[in-house]
């Protein structure tokens, strides 16, 4: 039977012709057949994310030569009408950003793409409300997407890209932003649709854990198709993956090289790849011995600004404790990946999220969605040392119209010194959040 | 088995590509054939043509078409291909559904009393939705059709 999808010798560039021209498609050949879960690898910059554009019918216009057929058809010589109709029916995408619509409900978001068919309102709403009970957030209909935990928000996403009943499901990073509960929960789901429905699904991720239901895998690397594995079951994957295609995409490697750039992904997600790069840079120092445990740690904890990686030391700490561990030789390196692969880090995005619920635990007062989202940003930027103890209290004190809190100066100063007291570090405080 | 032979009408050219994105997508082209007719003159080209053998019209109701030479465009224009497929005997065989953005009483009633096999309204129609209806047409299930037996 013919694959439900089959790209001919795709090759797609960004800005032709221009100094800033890049080659970001060399070339790819490739088949998915009806009903596959497959998934893309690879690191930044691969060009994972192009194909999966170039496959959703986004970058027709920039394939220079090549054949991206969907059932036969090519979609690359689609007309504008032609392509609007497939985006709407052919595919469904999740993002690792979510990319909800702020100002309006959960309910409306999820029935937006009915819209788009001129479905009637109570049609609609009805179809929309089957998709939120089948994601188990029903109860959470009419609420702005900002009031949803970010593994909620994700729901929302899915029940979106299912709206239009497509047959081919793609997920842009769908974890990236969640932490370890609901990226499991979502990979579950992400099965069900493969298995239940029978849907192909196609991911797209960097984290090699996230795999593990992969039954193909692209592997990517500039542009290139390296490698296509069908591995049979769950545990040739982690095998797999974990050192070996490290070394099939970087042969001139040494293994301490390899160790470093797998192990830094999963301790870092939802970082900028700057900082993972740097993070990377000192795991590689400390793994080779040449610098030491302390020296480390202090490295992890100062300021992405004053050269180190800015994560605060709760986290720098855990980090430390787990690279010693394999120093010390009381973990190996695999026993780290499977820990790892079956509680991956929470990202930074959680992470904020679950300190702003704690300190506002006691707090009185109210706080709209503004608000919530504003704290948020200044407890990021103060987890990654961007911005000192005494700048939170003052944006806490801030009024709302200046972009603050508006909270009194009594409350703010409270509020930035139980921030601090998560910051040193104190595992009481640490566990009470589950961080 | 032979192939389901279907002929949808409508003026409207994203309701036409929606449609056959449809039987392409979901892999139902071995099911089925599909002719497209974009008006009343085409749609009478492909109905009168015996090789083509259509077993199953979807017809859109209200599209521009010419009475006593002058151009229209109302619901006549389906009803007319609807009551003179009914009323030939070579072509009563074939089973009209109406496939329309209007929904009111009165047109689903003169739809009714003209033929009509059925009567879908396309805001009510989400792909899921078709998809049904042509699994139904495929197995050869008759009780799909909501006015006929």
């Amino acid at each position: 039977m013919e694959p439900i999808i089959k790209l001919e010798g795709i090759n797609l560039y960004y800005d032709q012709g221009k100094p800033t021209e890049v080659w970001a498609l060399r070339n790819v050949s490739l088949e998915i057949n009806k009903g596959e879960y497959c998934a893309f690898f690879g690191p930044s910059g691969c060009g994972k994310t192009t194909v999966l554009y170039v496959l959703s019918g986004m970058e027709s216009e920039r394939v220079t030569s090549g054949k991206v057929l969907v059932n036969g058809r090519d979609i690359a010589q689609f007309s504008k009408r032609e392509l609007a109709v497939f985006r709407q029916i052919g595919v469904g995408i999740v993002f690792q950003q979510f990319n909800l619509i702020p100002s309006i409900s959960v309910l409306d978001n999820v029935s937006l793409p009915m819209a788009f068919l001129g479905i009637s309102l109570e049609r609609r709403r009805t179809e929309g409300m089957k998709l939120l009970e089948r994601l188990n957030i029903a109860p959470y209909a009419n609420r702005l997407p900002a009031e949803l935990s970010g593994g909620q928000q994700q729901r929302v996403g899915i029940a979106r890209a299912l709206a239009n009943n497509p047959p081919i499901i793609i997920c842009d990073e769908p974890l990236g932003n969640l932490d370890s509960e609901n990226a499991n929960k979502v990979l579950e789901f992400m099965k069900e649709l493969n298995v239940k429905d029978g849907r192909t699904i196609i991911m797209v991720t960097h984290e090699a854990w996230s795999l593990r239901d992969a039954r193909k895998i692209f592997y990517m690397k500039d542009g290139v198709l390296l490698r296509v594995e069908e591995p049979k079951e769950q545990g040739d994957i982690a095998q797999a993956v974990s050192k070996l295609m490290y070394n099939q995409l970087n042969p001139n490697m040494e293994p301490g090289q390899v160790m470093a750039k797998s192990l830094s992904n999963l301790l870092l997600r939802g970082y900028s790849s700057d900082e993972v790069k740097r993070f990377e840079f000192f795991l590689l120092q400390r793994l080779t011995d040449h610098i030491d445990g302390d020296v480390f740690q202090e490295v992890l904890d100062r300021s992405y600004r004053r050269g180190g990686v800015g994560l605060w030391k709760g986290k720098a700490a855990k980090i430390s404790f787990i690279i010693e561990g394999i120093m010390e030789q009381r973990h190996t390196v695999e026993q780290v990946y499977a820990m790892l692969e079956k509680n991956p880090e929470s990202p930074l995005v959680e992470e904020a999220q679950k300190i702003r619920r704690w300190l506002l635990g006691e707090y009185r007062g109210k706080i709209d969605e503004q608000q919530q989202l504003r704290l948020d940003e200044i407890i990021t930027e103060r987890l990654r040392n961007i911005i000192t103890a005494h700048n939170v209290a003052q944006v806490l004190n801030l009024s709302k119209k200046n972009f603050g809190i508006g909270l009194s100066m009594r409350a703010s100063s409270q509020m930035s010194e139980k921030l601090e007291s998560i910051l040193a570090g104190s595992d009481a405080v640490t566990k009470a959040i589950k961080l | 088995m032979d192939k389901i032979n279907i002929l949808l009408v409508d003026d409207n050219e994203v309701i036409r590509i929606f449609f056959k994105d449809i039987f392409w997508l979901h892999g139902l082209e071995g099911q089925f054939h599909l002719e497209v007719a974009p008006g009343v003159d085409e749609a009478w080209a492909i109905l009168r043509d015996s090789t083509k053998n259509i077993n199953v019209v979807f017809l859109d109701l209200v599209m521009p078409f010419k009475k006593d030479g002058k151009e229209m465009t109302t619901s006549e224009a389906g009803m007319s291909i609807l009551r003179t497929i009914k009323a030939d005997p070579n072509l009563k065989h074939i089973k009209v559904i109406v496939f329309s953005g209007y929904t009111d009483k009165k047109d689903i009633e003169e739809a009714k009393k003209n033929g009509a096999d059925m009567y879908l309204a396309k805001e009510e129609h989400l792909p899921q939705d078709l998809i049904k209806i042509f699994d139904s047409l495929a197995k050869q299930d008759s009780s799909v059709y909501q006015y006929s037996k």
